[in-house]
């Protein structure tokens, strides 16, 4: 069924179809432009109007109620194309010499050398391929808006392959853009999306028009407006208006919509999962606290794993959650994958549609992709807090202590669970707030903490010798200790457990003791907390001492 | 397809000639001329008749009136001029000579 329209042509009302009114517009247009060069020429065109209509009449008066393409094909047969008629044969010619010269340029241009001939080759073929073509959008091979299209008939090639080609430039610069930004810093799980892209292809679709009558269809193509042509364009037009099937997925728009849904879907899954995953550490660390006793609860490297997860679970939350998630993940969507392929294959379920396929796999690597970077801060968590712990064992101080002790000869021998400035003034007991003295707090259970200040080995002779030293502390098990090698000659001797009050002031209190050595030997001194050494166990919490010396008390 | 283009070349020398003649006999209207020279089949495309009318016209050969008509529009109702006449019996004397210049080739008469 065709739309009709009532035509007043010369005075003469007639009913036609809206196609064939189209051709004969055309027609009518084309007559009147090639005729409107001559003298006269109105008045010839009109006469053909004229001519036009009176054949109209005798349809009319043989029974035809609507004029139909074809009847207009006819009577521009019988009276002729534009160009058949009288003088515009010799310009055609004309056109066709114009047209040769054109290919003796391209072979003169062999002379030069290759890269000239490919490059003047390759703009003689762009110009004869768009000799006399505008640019349109092209509606009838339109995905979108038709831009590829349109530059895809412009140049007279496939416009699949333009879609092709954009579409892969489009994911391209994206995945090319998301390195870009970690090397940048800009987040570690930014999305990039070129935009320009888009917003080129929506310029283009702005600013190139559409190819909506015969004639600019006729021009985009390049081809001459006749009226045959302009025939042949209205009549294709109505075929390809009936059977486009509108559930067809718009294509170069089409493989990006499918990926973009897989995303989304792999999105929405991977924050289900994600909760899963949340509930699941939570479970873990939960059962991993209650279960597992003692001191291995505050996260040597070596508890749950190599990885300590229950330790940056506290720092680190996300970190660990997306490494929980993404190694399940990674591991389970190929079983699951396998598993379905097998049971699809089994006809017990329906195989997985193309969007399904892309999203499981967009899900799947984005699963292996985030193993990497939550790994990452996990194992540098562990190593920044392994090598705290290290640094407290191996007595990581500041530099002045360092001095301090270095210019005391003394050394930290043992330590475990104290803090880290040995070395501190303004409590000194005569009031001078600029008198350093060693200073050590501790923390953790008694049965945990211990802390062992040594002397360098002197040499000495046998004898007597008093040892000493100005030491305060707050509570029982501080000793002052002096020693020898295999413990031969050992004395020790507690330190009053008077807190910061008292003695000579600020709790300081002196000890000193005596100890009696037989035969040259070398003898170390210092403090020590150690149970296993002082042979008592240690409730102080902190104690501080200053001024050790060592004096010989015989007289031998 | 040269014999094709041959004849229409004769015809298209021709046409001018052979519309005057018919106009001669009676004035018509550009639709009976077509009519008529498409039955001698001197006339492809009807079109050509329009720009040749035209011309004639504006040379002065011909002549035309609108004639009203109870069917439609006025149409216009083409005749010779008197200048036309004069023209037409000048195309007359050009044809004879023609003719008899055939038909001597034809018969292999030397032409001089």
């Amino acid at each position: 069924m065709k739309k009709n329209i009532t035509i007043n042509l010369c005075g003469r009302l007639f009913q036609i179809d809206e196609d064939a009114y189209e051709l004969l517009q055309q027609y009518i247009e084309s007559l009147r432009a090639s005729f409107g060069k001559q003298e006269g020429g109105e008045e010839i065109a009109d006469d053909i109007e004229e001519r036009i209509a009176e054949l109209f009449d005798e349809l009319k008066a043989k029974g035809t109620v609507a004029i139909t393409i074809d009847h207009v094909k006819d009577i521009i047969t019988r009276i002729g194309k534009p160009e058949e008629l009288a003088e515009n044969n010799e310009n055609q010619n004309e056109n066709q010499n114009e047209n040769e010269n054109g290919n003796g340029n391209e072979k003169r241009g062999h002379r030069y050398d290759s890269f000239r001939t490919a490059a003047s080759g390759f703009r003689d073929n762009l110009r004869t391929r768009t000799k006399g073509k505008r640019l349109f959008r092209n509606p009838n091979d339109k995905m979108l808006a038709g831009v590829l299209s349109g530059f895809a008939a412009y140049t007279g090639t496939d416009a699949t392959w333009w879609r092709i080609g954009y579409a892969l430039l489009f994911l391209g610069s994206n995945l090319f853009l998301f390195p870009l930004f970690k090397l940048f810093h800009m987040g570690g799980f930014f999305f990039s999306i070129n935009l320009s892209f888009i917003i080129f292809y929506i310029l283009m679709a702005i600013a190139m028009p559409e190819a909506k009558k015969p004639k600019e269809m006729l021009e985009m193509e390049g081809k001459d407006v006749t009226p045959q042509n302009l025939a042949d364009i209205v009549v294709e037009d109505q075929d390809k208006r009936m059977p486009e099937a509108k559930g067809h997925m718009r294509g170069c728009l089409s493989v990006l919509l499918k990926m973009l849904v897989g995303l989304f879907v792999a999105l929405a899954a991977v924050f289900g999962l994600i909760l899963l995953g949340c509930f699941l550490v939570i479970a873990g660390t939960l059962l991993f606290i209650f279960l597992v006793p003692g001191e291995f609860r505050y996260g040597l490297p070596f508890d749950l794993g190599y990885l300590n997860l229950a330790e940056t679970f506290y720092i680190h939350p996300w970190a660990v959650v997306f490494f929980i998630v993404s190694l399940l993940l990674a591991l389970f969507i190929p079983i699951y994958a396998i598993a379905h392929m097998l049971l699809s294959k089994a006809g017990k379920v329906q195989p997985m549609g193309t969007a399904q396929r892309i999203g499981w796999i967009v899900i799947w690597l984005a699963a292996l992709l985030a193993i990497f970077p939550s790994l990452g801060v996990i194992q540098s968590f562990n190593d920044w807090h392994r090598q705290e712990v290290m640094a407290e064992e191996r007595g990581w101080m500041t530099d002045w202590a360092r001095d301090y002790l270095n210019e005391h000869n003394l050394w930290i021998e043992k330590r475990h669970h104290c803090y880290a400035n040995f070395v501190k003034n303004g409590e000194y007991f005569t009031g001078d707030s600029t008198v350093k003295y060693i200073d050590v707090v501790m923390w953790g259970s008694e049965d945990s903490r211990y802390m062992q200040l040594s002397s360098m080995e002197e040499e000495v002779d046998s004898g007597t010798y008093r040892i000493s030293c100005n030491a305060r502390a707050d509570g029982r098990g501080v000793c002052l200790f002096a020693t020898s090698p295999f413990n031969k000659y050992k004395a020790t001797k507690m330190v009053p457990a008077s807190g910061k009050e008292g003695g000579l002031g600020n709790g300081w209190q002196a000890v000193e003791m005596e100890v009696k050595i037989d035969g040259p030997t070398t003898l170390r001194y210092g403090i020590s907390t150690y149970p296993a050494f002082t042979q008592m166990p240690c409730h102080a919490k902190w104690f501080s001492v200053a001024d050790f010396k060592v004096e010989r008390i015989d007289d031998k | 397809m040269n014999i094709e283009n041959a004849k229409s070349q004769m015809r298209k020398g021709m046409l001018e000639y052979c519309v005057l003649l018919l106009l001669k006999h009676r004035p018509s209207y550009a639709s009976d001329i077509i009519q008529q020279l498409k039955q001698a089949e001197l006339l492809v495309v009807e079109g050509t008749l329009y720009p040749l009318l035209t011309r004639l016209k504006n040379d002065g050969l011909l002549r035309y009136e609108w004639q009203e008509s109870t069917q439609g529009p006025p149409r216009k109702y083409y005749a010779l001029s008197t200048e036309g006449e004069q023209f037409l019996e000048g195309l007359d004397a050009a044809w004879r000579e023609l003719s008899n210049t055939i038909n001597y080739l034809k018969n292999n008469t030397p032409l001089i």
